[in-house]
């Protein structure tokens, strides 16, 4: 009696080893994926056209400048941002998160104050993230190479704020 | 024989677990249950040659402001075209769609296109579409 018990724990004990192989594994997929995420895709600080040097995310007196030239602030109290179009969004230093639409060439969309945005590939009509106060921006390239902050079209505007 | 149903049933429930676990996992991606993306093609032409390396490296220096006529002369015939967008208030633009010919999107990536820009008469740019 005592040894069928005995190897009973000792089958129970291997199989628990087997199942605490499989949560490690799969635990280590999980870390992975999120160091996939985290790998995020950033963008250099692009040239302004008409530069000032208080940007959104800059500093003075202590606090944090949440807004600039050329941005419109939007009182989203929590809510969403989506992508206006199929693209892809970047990260400054400074915080903001730059959308390229891949059908706007020359445009490039900012959005300052969101919070922990999505990152990389994003299909259009997908949030971005959420915000308190979004700043947004559209800048237009220039053929010097800089960008010029551009008066946005409002049904694209729209189109960022609302749902498919 | 209640020792082998045991074995089993936990080999089930890990099993049951790890399927959970894995399908939550999956939800994180950005590919998961989303339609996979399209442009909007227009006016899709069959005669439309894709675009060679030549051309593309025109293309690359191409300046904003280089009059369209002359962009389209160096591209030929679209692919398609998108509709008319404005991305800035009162300046409709014109987005021509190119396949490309070069071998290294051919065989990795067959759906990559271009999509070129223009407002009024002006070129301002092109941008790649990889998916």
């Amino acid at each position: 009696m005592g040894t069928v018990i005995d190897g009973f724990m000792k089958k129970f004990a291997s199989l628990f080893q087997r199942a605490k192989a499989a949560v490690i594994l799969l635990s280590m997929a999980v870390l992975s994926s999120c160091a996939a995420v985290s790998s995020e895709p950033t963008i250099q600080e692009l040239p302004l056209y008409q530069n000032w040097e208080l940007q959104p995310g800059s500093e003075i007196g202590g606090y944090k400048v949440t807004g600039g030239l050329g941005d419109i602030s939007i009182a989203l109290n929590g809510e969403s941002v989506y992508a206006p179009s199929t693209g892809d969004a970047y990260l400054d230093k400074r915080g903001c998160v730059y959308f390229a639409g891949a059908d706007t060439p020359a445009y490039l969309f900012r959005f300052c104050g969101l919070k922990s945005p999505k990152l990389g590939q994003l299909q259009a009509g997908q949030a971005i993230a959420k915000a308190d106060t979004l700043q947004f921006a559209a800048l237009l390239k220039q053929s010097n190479g800089k960008w010029a902050l551009v008066e946005p079209d409002k049904n694209l505007l729209e189109r960022t704020l609302k749902p498919r | 024989m209640w020792e082998k149903i045991n074995q089993n049933r936990l080999l089930a429930g890990v099993a049951g677990f790890l399927a959970i676990a894995l399908f939550i996992e999956m939800q994180g991606l950005p590919s998961f249950g989303s339609k996979d993306a399209k442009l909007e093609c227009q006016n899709e032409s069959k005669s439309s040659v894709p675009l060679s390396e030549t051309q593309l490296v025109k293309l690359i220096n191409l300046k904003q402001g280089d009059s369209k006529a002359s962009v389209r002369s160096l591209l030929k015939e679209p692919y398609c075209q998108l509709p008319t967008l404005e991305a800035r208030k009162d300046a409709p633009s014109e987005r021509d769609v190119y396949l490309v010919k070069s071998d290294d999107f051919l065989q990795f990536d067959p759906r990559t296109r271009i999509v070129v820009l223009y407002e009024g008469e002006q070129y301002m740019g092109y941008r790649f579409w990889v998916r």
